[in-house]
């Protein structure tokens, strides 16, 4: 907040200072300069990636690295969305990403209030066998899932893109974290009413839950939507991808790095627009969400 | 009770949108389609029903239309694509291991002894004599590199490499071309050193400029030079030898030219952006940037105004560059049924006799007759490079070599920027690739 007061002061300055004779106050003047500057320093990349989108090749091939977009054209998108298919790559990716949230959510907020509100025997040894998943990571047990699906004969469909891993237990371990801190007198006064575990659970638990369900939401949309090595062995069928991997095969290029950047940049921002507009809408979640995952406050 | 009730709904909804969700997100494929995997773009969509080429040169492009013409004219044997990231190998692996490969696939050369050796591959021999797929017509270092312990276990569709691409007006400046306005293109080292000293003199510019951060900088002027030298990066017994004595004089050759000013060093990106410009007098560009820079040249903002492309430069004693082959597999195993094979090789006999439309995206012909036929000629710059695919020097038939690309990029990067010896760097290499070789 400090910083966008300052920001506001600066701004309105000379003015000020003109109808009330205050003194200029430089320090400040320079402090909004700075902010700029590394502003638009931080932002150069993605400026430049837009600007080169929207340049012809053989210009760009003789100027790769320009800020000025003219001559301008529009062939690189005209290309990405003029592809039949990207539309529903987009919505490939939309299914999977909401479908696998919501599963997710549902599956392992179960599971914690489970851990943390029903005593069964041998509760330690499942919660530590859970959590040693959190130490294996997806790609030594790729071969296995993909065996498993080819076998049900579920590759290029939904569910194979969906399943694998909806029970996570990062989640797990972050909701469970967050219900052993709801007071379980909360719980009694609930039973004491008639209530049911369920009815503790949709009723107490969750409601009071929402800060971290919202952070796991986003986390798990924003990661299933970015996801890569699985949807590329899994879904191999044009119509069966999300839009990452179509992107990629669309605006993939050979030979060296530079070649075709005008269509690898519209390719970029084709497909990250949804998650930078994703991004803006939920800013304060997110942001609030990396201070609780983080412990940083 | 009413909470347990809608609790047991939305269990129910989502079970059956998990039931709703198991279906294909495609239609199921008909007995008769093959399924054909590929890289080089998607581009289906874009392309649909499209059964005639027009004039482009575009590698998606060409093969798309070409499954499409052989789709419309075989309604019996469909070919149904699927792209793939490039190299495809992620996918194809996958696939393998789950039984499911598809029936022909795009492979790189050198990758055929390795997926060959662990019976991944179909030996097509019989099956290209059946079909009167007139494989004596291919390239003798073509044909030789898709056979594999006798068998022919490919048919490829191109020769690709590294090619000499010439600015013809720095070169007149530096007083290098003949009456015709043709390159005298110097032949040997000591040649070469005199001409690259004369277009420095006069330009100022690399006669063969490059860059370190890409393998065509690294990786490939050595293996060239090695080559040309006489040297081969395995041994008699299939061991690799990449840290002979020839190999380091190779290395030590390569970097001395580096400094001198012949290959010139940083970004390969941003030496082919000079080159547009007219700066750079030359650089080491592969077949698939012929294209590219010819719409340079038609572009009339562009400073390249005339082009000329040369086989690689030969520094050593004989002409040799590195590269390899596109090529269309079955990767169905040895023991496939054999109406899928005989259906899988009809198509790719289909491709390879429409083997002039590939060689349009810049890549060389691997069929004689194609090579010596006017419509190839007349293809921009291929009678300048005519010799390039007979040159082209494949990587021994051993399963190791997949990984060599890579590891010898990074080690002679490492002796090109002073941060090992010549001799330290395939010293590395060499184990590294031992290390590799004892896998397979």
């Amino acid at each position: 907040m400090r910083t966008i007061r300052l920001s506001i002061q600066a701004i309105s300055l000379p003015t000020t200072a003109w109808l009330t004779k205050k003194p200029v106050n430089w320090r400040q003047i320079i402090l909004v300069l700075l902010f700029w500057g590394f502003t638009f320093l931080w932002m150069l990349p993605a400026i430049w990636s837009l600007v080169t989108s929207f340049r012809y090749e053989t210009d760009i091939q003789r100027n790769l690295i320009s800020l000025v977009p003219f001559p301008i054209t529009t062939e690189h998108y005209q290309r990405i969305l003029g592809d039949g298919l990207v539309a529903r790559w987009f919505l490939n990716s939309l299914v999977v990403a909401s479908t696998r949230t919501i599963i997710q959510l549902t599956l392992c907020s179960l599971a914690a209030f489970a851990f943390t509100r029903i005593p069964f025997k041998g509760k330690r040894v499942v919660y530590v066998l859970v959590l040693i998943g959190i130490m294996v990571p997806f790609e030594a047990i790729l071969i296995p899932i993909y065996l498993f699906f080819a076998d049900l004969r579920m590759h290029n469909t939904y569910t194979a893109l969906i399943a694998p891993e909806v029970a996570s237990p990062l989640a797990l371990f972050l909701l469970t974290q967050f219900f052993q801190e709801i007071p379980t007198e909360l719980d009694e006064a609930a039973y004491l009413d008639g209530a049911s575990r369920l009815t503790v659970y949709l009723r107490v638990i969750l409601p009071l839950a929402t800060p971290v369900l919202t952070t796991l939401a986003i986390f798990t949309f924003l990661g299933t939507w970015n996801e890569y090595l699985w949807p590329l062995i899994s879904a191999t069928d044009r119509q069966a991808l999300t839009v990452t991997i179509g992107l990629r095969k669309l605006a993939e290029t050979f030979g060296h790095q530079t070649r075709d950047l005008g269509l690898k940049m519209a390719g970029a921002w084709v497909g990250g627009i949804p998650v930078l507009i994703f991004y803006f809408i939920f800013q304060r979640r997110i942001v609030s969400g990396i201070k609780l995952t983080s412990g940083f406050r | 009770m009413k909470i347990r009730k809608s609790f047991t709904s939305f269990l129910a909804l989502v079970a059956l949108a998990i039931m709703l969700t198991a279906s294909p997100i495609a239609a199921q494929d008909e007995p008769t389609t093959l399924q054909l995997w590929r890289f080089f773009n998607e581009c289906a969509s874009n392309f649909e029903g499209v059964t005639q080429l027009g004039d482009t040169n575009d590698v998606c492009a060409v093969q798309q239309v070409l499954a499409n013409q052989w789709n419309a004219e075989h309604p019996e044997l469909q070919v149904e694509t699927t792209s793939l990231v490039w190299p495809g190998i992620v996918e194809l692996n996958a696939a393998l291991a789950g039984g499911t490969p598809p029936d022909i696939m795009s492979m790189h050369a050198f990758r055929i002894p390795a997926y060959a050796s662990r019976g991944t591959l179909t030996p097509l021999t019989s099956y290209l004599e059946e079909a009167g797929v007139d494989v004596d017509d291919l390239l003798p270092n073509v044909r030789d590199a898709v056979t594999w312990n006798g068998e022919i276990y490919a048919i490829p569709f191109d020769v690709h490499g590294i090619l000499w691409h010439i600015n013809l007006d720095l070169w007149g400046q530096a007083g290098l071309l003949d009456d015709a306005g043709n390159p005298m293109i110097p032949v040997g080292l000591e040649a070469f050193e005199a001409a690259c000293q004369q277009v420095l003199d006069t330009t100022g510019s690399a006669i063969f400029g490059g860059g370190e951060d890409d393998i065509v900088g690294t990786e490939v002027i050595w293996f060239s030079i090695y080559s040309q030298m006489g040297g081969s990066i395995a041994d008699e017994n299939g061991v690799p030898s990449v840290n002979t004595p020839l190999a380091i004089e190779a290395l030590e050759l390569q970097i001395r030219l580096r400094e001198m000013g012949c290959f010139s060093s940083g970004e390969l990106g941003k030496t082919y952006e000079g080159f547009n410009q007219g700066a750079v007098a030359g650089v080491n560009a592969g077949t698939w940037m012929v294209n590219e820079f010819d719409a340079q040249v038609k572009d009339e903002d562009a400073g390249l105004k005339d082009l000329y492309v040369a086989p690689y430069p030969q520094i050593g004693n004989t002409p040799a560059v590195w590269g390899g082959s596109h090529t269309w597999v079955v990767p169905l195993g040895p023991n496939a049924d054999p109406e899928r094979v005989r259906a899988a090789v009809q198509y790719i006999k289909f491709f390879y006799d429409n083997q002039i439309a590939w060689t349009r995206t810049g890549h060389a012909t691997v069929r004689q007759s194609v090579q010596n036929s006017p419509e190839y000629q007349a293809l921009p710059h291929r009678d300048e490079y005519a010799a390039f695919a007979n040159q082209v020097v494949y990587f021994p038939k051993t399963g190791w070599v997949t990984a060599i690309d890579q590891i010898m990029h990074e080690e002679t990067q490492a002796a090109i920027l002073g941060e090992k010896t010549p001799e330290q760097a395939l010293n590395d290499a060499q184990s590294r690739l031992i290390d590799i070789a004892s896998f397979q």
